[in-house]
């Protein structure tokens, strides 16, 4: 069963809802509650967050997009704005569109909100179309009657911090996460969302502050781990990040380029 | 022998425009490039407008991936450009390193300095999508490449707007097709996207552009080509490209970021 019952969607409570075929294309929208340990000391939600909730909506817009072959993401850029969350029961809300769908390549855009309709975020992704072989195919048609979904932490488990949970530990050489259940994807490598997580916290260890906004490019999959991204500040704000998988004769997987800013007192 | 006679005419005359040198070096992934600094092609703080670096990291990066997938070509599919501080020197720099060649697209990133690598003040990253050309490469493909020699025009250069031929509107602006603006593929060159929206952004919001992210979503062939400019958030503006002589349809999305006012 995807995702196992300790995943990291779980975790973060991910919901989505059925997906929409207007005149304007195919639309999914959803969201997770914002808690205190997705956020930074000035309230904001953490980019690497943002970028999971942001990739299970492009995933699954791309999916639907591009069945019955498959697709996987080339890269992801995200940009957010200054918000704080407090009160009862925040959330964020992120709604993609498909920009453009072609035999080769989807282009969409994501807009990310709080429950008052103020701008979180905005991302942009592209996905490589992979054919798969008739034994393989997925149909359009089931996807798009597929229910809303949500995805739950076990009643009887522990609610563990969130980037306890991932396994995310940072020491001089980096910002680094091993592959397990709890992190994988569909395909058991790495959850695209943890490769924003580590541009993130590697941007941050180098540069301080939090991430503003990266451009990330996907160049391989992570399938043995760990994962270690490294930051280097090019200059100015903006920071340079590697994410390599140790495991796999250090691979290049992403190369990002991230901007950080300081967090107000 | 007439600009629409060679595919190649439009982004010579570009790469004239811009003074663009281009030097590969095969074996080892990577090529270098700089482009002229001239009044007409700045900002109004004096440093390169990130349109004309944007045209520097495609120029540069577009050769890196597409040296690397010969006898095959590429066209930009996107590509983003962070800058942190002016460019000062006479030319500005760009050095392109191949990062991954697939077989549908070819990946590499663009460093932009002043003459020192060790202290760059941009950098950026190029994905391309490979394609079969149905025209010649140029005979000089992977050898180093010179602008040819133009004198400087008596009265000097027409400010940029003026070259491309753009036009003001309320919500951006707009260029019509010349085939000096065109690619080999036939379509508006990325880099004259790139300034477009560059441009546009800066009237529209009265800020100087600080990074970019383009992608490329369809060939742009008729015109006019127009840049929309709505607000995403606090300095961050979103342009929507479009060939309105083919039905509006959207031929390239930009996310912009902008810094401080053109008058600070």
């Amino acid at each position: 069963m995807y995702p196992g019952p300790r995943h990291m969607l779980r975790r973060l409570g991910v919901e989505i809802d059925r997906p929409v075929r207007g005149p304007d294309g195919l639309r999914l929208a959803g969201r997770i509650p914002v808690t205190a340990d997705v956020c930074d000391p000035g309230g904001m939600v953490r980019a690497g967050v943002v970028a999971t909730l942001v990739d299970v909506i492009g995933g699954g817009l791309s999916v639907r997009t591009a069945a019955p072959d498959w697709a996987v993401t080339a890269d992801l850029s995200l940009r957010l704005f200054p918000h704080r969350f407090a009160g009862p029961a925040p959330s964020v809300e992120a709604t993609g569109s498909i920009v453009r769908a072609g035999r080769r390549a989807i282009v969409m855009e994501v807009d990310v909100r709080d429950p008052g309709g103020g701008p979180v975020a905005h991302a942009t992704m592209s996905f490589t179309v992979m054919t798969r072989n008739e034994s393989n195919q997925v149909r359009a048609s089931e996807l798009d009657e597929a229910d809303a979904t949500r995805f739950a932490w076990p009643d009887d488990a522990e609610p563990v911090p969130y980037f306890e949970l991932v396994g995310l530990t940072i020491d001089d050489d980096g910002a680094w996460v091993s592959l397990g259940e709890h992190v994988s994807n569909s395909f058991g490598a790495l959850q695209g969302g943890l490769i924003g997580t580590l541009v993130d916290a590697a941007a941050v260890a180098a540069g301080g502050g939090r991430t503003v906004a990266f451009d990330a490019c996907y160049l391989g999959l992570g399938r043995v781990g760990p994962f270690r991204a490294r930051g280097t500040v090019l200059g100015g704000s903006t920071v340079r990040v590697e994410l390599r998988d140790t495991g796999s004769e250090d691979r290049l997987m992403t190369v990002a380029l991230a901007a950080v800013e300081p967090i107000a007192a | 022998m007439s600009l629409t006679d060679d595919r190649h005419a439009g982004g010579r005359a570009l790469s004239a425009h811009l003074d663009l040198r281009l030097q590969p070096a095969r074996d080892e992934g990577t090529v270098t490039g700089s482009a002229v600094r001239r009044p007409d092609l700045c900002r109004p703080d004096g440093s390169l407008r990130i349109g004309v670096l944007a045209t520097l990291l495609d120029s540069v990066g577009g050769l890196a991936t597409g040296l690397a997938v010969l006898p095959d070509w590429v066209v930009t599919a996107d590509l983003s450009l962070r800058t942190w501080a002016p460019t000062r020197g006479a030319r500005a720099h760009g050095e392109a390193r191949l990062l991954r060649r697939g077989r549908s697209t070819s990946v590499g990133e663009v460093l932009i300095h002043d003459g020192d690598p060790a202290a760059p003040c941009g950098a950026g990253i190029l994905t391309s999508g490979v394609l079969t050309p149905d025209f010649p490469l140029p005979a000089e493909i992977g050898e180093v490449m010179v602008s040819p020699h133009r004198p400087e025009p008596a009265d000097g250069h027409p400010p940029l707007p003026e070259w491309l031929g753009l036009v003001a509107r309320p919500d951006g602006a707009e260029l019509a097709v010349q085939p000096r603006l065109l690619n080999p593929w036939g379509m508006v060159h990325g880099g004259v996207t790139a300034m477009l929206v560059d441009l546009a952004v800066e009237a529209t919001t009265g800020r100087l552009v600080d990074d970019m992210l383009l992608r490329y979503l369809r060939p742009g062939r008729v015109g006019p080509i127009r840049a929309t400019i709505t607000e995403l958030g606090p300095r961050t503006v979103r342009s929507v490209v479009t060939d309105e002589g083919a039905d509006g349809r959207v031929v390239a999305l930009a996310v912009v970021g902008v810094g401080v006012g053109v008058s600070d």
